[in-house]
């Protein structure tokens, strides 16, 4: 699947996405967005330049195991979820600080963005496994079904 | 002193987790050293007894889930004096014999482990106070009871008998815990104490059949009453110490202790003594019968255990106070004698390497020890003065005969078992003299066939002998002067039982009354039965035995695989399209279960005004409609799916025109992703072929397809209908800023009202990634079997 179209406007591309899959995370709390969609927008961001780069070239640019990505992401939010325990609260209680930050103006920190930057993690790592492992599955079955029924696997 | 109840408990826990490291520091002492805990147990509590006797019962009460009325509650009273110090004396010979008996090469410390927490499972079970305690102990004491039959474990037959026990106890058990869910619901409580003050309760609720009928189950199980019997025949494949102990003083103790409780709160009705003097009385009878077919020494004492419990049980069931004075002395009797016979029989295979009767014979002359111990345990078995089972048999003949007075509510069948109890307590009777017979004078005494044996047997070391001695000479010595244990235990526990002192004395000599002529019918009979042993052997094996658990018992352990097997077989097709059949269906069934039973709710359509459809969203939702039919005209796999992507589409555009862009934007990136997912799989995909589908599997999929559709119609009809709350969702949006400090409602409710479905969610999703790969992995190495 090698086109130039793509393969130029893939990096550029990847770049925007990912900065805006940030962007959508960052701002969920008061606008629409959040760790769900940005952990999708970026994981179909990777997904794209997979595409254009193939297999080999994209886990070079992506060196992660993404089992751990998603392993991370839920080790963060039940982080998010444990942390308040030790000050006495109940589980996953949400605290807020607002700060201000000169030239920016106030801005307010919550312990919720932890557990959505989890959340964002988990999807990443999950649909980035599952999509490798189903290039890598077809791989095998092309080197394996040539020539042997071959018609079935025609679609 | 309360606290020594749960202290003997857990001390004994302890203990059995000690009790590997003590045999490596001591080697094979540990058992005879680890006598001294029970032997220290029986001091302490027997000093205890008199004042439990008066009626001061211990308890102690600690805290453990008050929410549901569960406590670590602890109580003695006479009732439980009793169980304890039958656990803890006979607990203190079996260790003793035990130390002796085992090989040096075994691993003691293992055994010493089992029995050890076995002892602190027992107390529990007798001591606690509370019914969810008391299950807790008992599942304890079928568990250690797996691990002592299957000690060794090489064995088939260990292992098969382990595993037999364990299923019959512990489904039992399981019984047993319904029957005590359903006296916290009839009750509301749990604890026995309270159980027993106010007792009527349960006896008038409606619940009662059920909650009788399971405990008793539970009961019947651990002391292998008929038809639960099938277990403890085969547990005999464990070391003899083990069936002396567990298989005949303790563990099937623990369902005699359970009836007697029990029978405070759920005895005295007609449902009560029908049930559990039938079965003891056909458990006596039968047997007994069963034992008289055996060869195997050990397997006739199985069989006698059967039918002496069969006995007790069905003195609780008739329950007047002569009854439960007997039941109790009979059960302390039992302990004794029949702890001793099986210590007997242990020696005679230590020393001749058979317990073959038909090998056996004349070994008086070589084991005179041995086999003064044989005719002191026999004889008390048999039930011959002046023994002690002689006067607590005498008891249960004479409570067989006034039977009738109970059955007030159905007279003739009250007239009728005031014959048919006392005539089937003399046949059982009979036949348990006879087999006491075949163990005493056919194996120690008849000097018939020629030496059978390979080598000249001789009396074992003294230590071994001890035990056993100790018990035959208190089989005798209690018949003598049963005053040693009449005011102190067989008293103190009948009251307890009984709730009043209505405790009779114990006498050898009752007078010349109709049980002393049962007795000596019982002696005369048996007598000549046993001179014709031959003929009379013969006899009962042309019996056929049609009735045979043990084959049910195997048939079904062989069949539930197979089922299992089967239904997997049927149901797990491999096509993703059966399976949306199975859901579907099952989604149709239940909503249509739903609404009969809440005989539906109203559709009103009134509310629903077409005029605010905007002009684009009604064509939104018709294109949308249009998609979904195009799926099926479809002849590629590639147009079907894109025609689906347009479906997703037009909902797209729904969320947006109702202003919800967080939905939206998640749909739109998941339908993405999903058509990308799509594209990896696709070269899996067989071609599709539409004709390929008969009519019968097209008919079912549209019927159940218009039926999907229709129940979700309905369903969100009847739901925007009958709203009686004001929506969570208004409530949400209000407090989003003031308690989230977030503005974005989706977010917030997602990662902060209901952040702990959420991160259930997200773990799942990183679970179904996991599951992927080790799929994927496994199929590479080529380890998929399917």
């Amino acid at each position: 699947m090698s086109s130039v179209v793509l393969s130029t406007t893939a990096r550029q591309v990847l770049y925007i996405v990912l900065a805006f899959s940030v962007f959508l995370l960052m701002r969920g709390h008061n606008e629409p967005g959040g760790g769900f969609i940005g952990g999708l927008l970026a994981a179909s961001g990777i997904v794209t330049y997979y595409i254009s780069f193939g297999l080999h070239s994209g886990d070079q640019a992506f060196p992660f195991n993404y089992l751990n990505v998603s392993g991370a992401g839920l080790l963060l939010a039940m982080l998010a979820g444990i942390g308040p325990m030790f000050l006495g609260y109940p589980f996953l209680t949400a605290g807020f600080q607002a700060i201000t930050l000169p030239a920016v103006g106030t801005i307010e920190l919550s312990s919720v963005l932890v557990f959505d930057v989890g959340v964002y993690l988990v999807v990443i790592g999950t649909v980035m496994t599952i999509v490798r492992v189903l290039v890598l599955e077809r791989r095998i079955a092309e080197s394996e079904s040539v020539g042997e029924d071959g018609a079935a696997w025609r679609p | 002193m309360s606290w020594i109840l749960p202290t003997s408990v857990l001390l004994s826990f302890l203990l059995g987790l000690l009790a590997p490291l003590l045999y490596r520091g001591i080697g094979e002492r540990v058992g005879r050293a680890l006598a001294f805990y029970p032997l220290g147990l029986f001091v302490l509590f027997a000093s205890l007894a008199p004042a439990i006797a008066e009626g001061e019962a211990l308890r102690l009460q600690l805290p453990w889930i008050p929410a549901a009325g569960i406590h670590f509650g602890f109580a003695l009273d006479g009732l439980a004096m009793l169980f304890v110090l039958l656990i803890t004396g006979i607990g203190a010979l079996v260790f003793y014999y035990a130390g002796w008996y085992l090989d040096p090469q075994e691993d003691q410390g293992k055994f010493f482990a089992y029995l050890t927490l076995f002892l602190g499972a027992m107390l529990g079970v007798v001591l606690a106070d509370n019914l969810i305690l008391l299950y807790l102990f008992w599942e304890m004491t079928s568990f250690t009871s797996f691990l002592l039959i299957g000690f060794w474990s090489h064995r088939d037959e260990s292992r098969y008998g382990a595993l037999k026990a364990l299923l019959v106890t512990a489904g039992g058990g399981l019984a047993l815990l319904a029957g005590i869910v359903l006296i916290l619901v009839a009750a509301g409580t749990v604890d026995i104490s309270a159980l027993l003050a106010g007792s009527g309760a349960l006896r008038e609720s409606v619940l009662y059949p059920a909650i009788l009928l399971t405990v008793v189950v539970g009961a019947f199980t651990k002391s292998a009453q008929v038809p639960f019997h099938l277990w403890l025949p085969n547990a005999m494949e464990a070391p003899t110490p083990v069936s002396a102990y567990l298989h005949s003083a303790a563990m099937v103790k623990a369902g005699i202790y359970l009836i007697a409780r029990m029978s405070g709160m759920l005895g005295d009705t007609a449902l009560w003594v029908l049930v559990v003097s039938a079965v003891g009385i056909i458990s006596l009878v039968l047997g007994s019968y069963l034992a008289l077919r055996q060869t195997d020494l050990k397997a006739i004492l199985a069989f006698s255990t059967i039918s002496q419990l069969g006995l007790i049980v069905s003195l609780f069931g008739w329950g007047t106070p002569l009854a439960v004075t007997a039941a109790v002395f009979h059960t302390l009797n039992h302990s004794v004698f029949k702890a001793g016979l099986f210590m007997m029989v242990g020696i005679v295979d230590h020393e001749t390497h058979t317990r073959d009767i038909r090998r056996l014979s004349g070994l008086v002359r070589y084991m005179p020890g041995t086999a003064a111990v044989a005719g002191l345990t026999s004889l008390a078995l048999a039930g011959v003065p002046p023994f002690n089972g002689f006067i607590s048999k005498e008891m249960f003949f004479k409570a067989s005969l006034g039977v009738d007075s109970l059955f007030a509510w159905a007279p003739g069948l009250g007239s009728f078992l005031s014959y048919a109890f006392p005539i089937l307590a003399v046949l059982g009777s009979t036949l348990t003299f006879v087999y006491s017979m075949m163990i005493f004078h056919g194996v120690f005494l008849k000097k018939s066939a020629p030496h059978m044996l390979d080598a000249q047997p001789h009396d074992p070391p003294v230590g071994l002998l001890l035990s056993p001695v100790i018990l035959g000479v208190l089989a005798l010595l209690i018949g003598i002067v049963p005053g040693l244990v009449d005011r102190n235990v067989v008293a103190a526990a009948t009251n307890a039982i009984l709730g009043s002192e209505a405790a009779l004395a114990l006498y050898l000599w009752h007078g010349f009354e109709l049980p002393l002529v049962m007795s000596l019918a019982v002696i005369g009979l048996g007598g000549v039965a046993y001179v014709r042993i031959e003929g009379f052997r013969r006899f009962l094996g042309s019996i056929p035995s049609r009735l045979n658990v043990n084959a049910a018992y195997d048939w079904a352990l062989a069949a539930l695989p197979r089922i299992a097997e089967g239904v997997t077989g049927r149901m797990m097709t491999g096509f993703t399209r059966d399976y949306f059949v199975y859901l579907l269906s099952f989604f149709v069934v239940i909503m249509g279960l739903a609404a009969w039973a809440t005989s539906g709710f109203p559709l009103t359509v009134s509310q629903l005004t077409f005029d605010e459809i905007a002009g684009v969203e009604l064509l939104v939702v018709v294109l949308g409609i249009a998609a979904t039919f195009s799926i099926l005209l479809f002849r590629t796999r590639v147009a079907a799916v894109i025609a689906l992507g347009a479906v997703g589409m037009s909902i797209v555009l729904l969320f947006i025109l109702f202003r919800a862009p967080d939905v939206a934007l998640t749909m739109l990136i998941v339908e993405t992703v999903a058509f990308v997912l799509f594209l990896m799989v696709f070269v899996y995909l067989p071609r599709l072929v539409p004709d390929r589908y008969q009519a019968g599997p097209r008919i079912v999929n549209t019927l159940l397809a218009t039926l999907v559709g229709g129940t979700v119609t309905i369903l969100m009809l009847g739901v925007s209908g009958v709203r009686t709350h004001s929506p969570i969702s208004e409530w949400l949006s209000e407090h989003s800023l003031s308690l989230a400090h977030g503005r974005n409602v989706v977010n917030v409710i997602l990662v902060d009202f209901r952040a702990l479905d959420t991160l259930g969610e997200i773990a799942v999703l990183a679970l179904a990634g996991m599951g992927v790969y080790i799929l994927s992995n496994l199929r590479a190495k080529g380890d998929s079997s399917k």
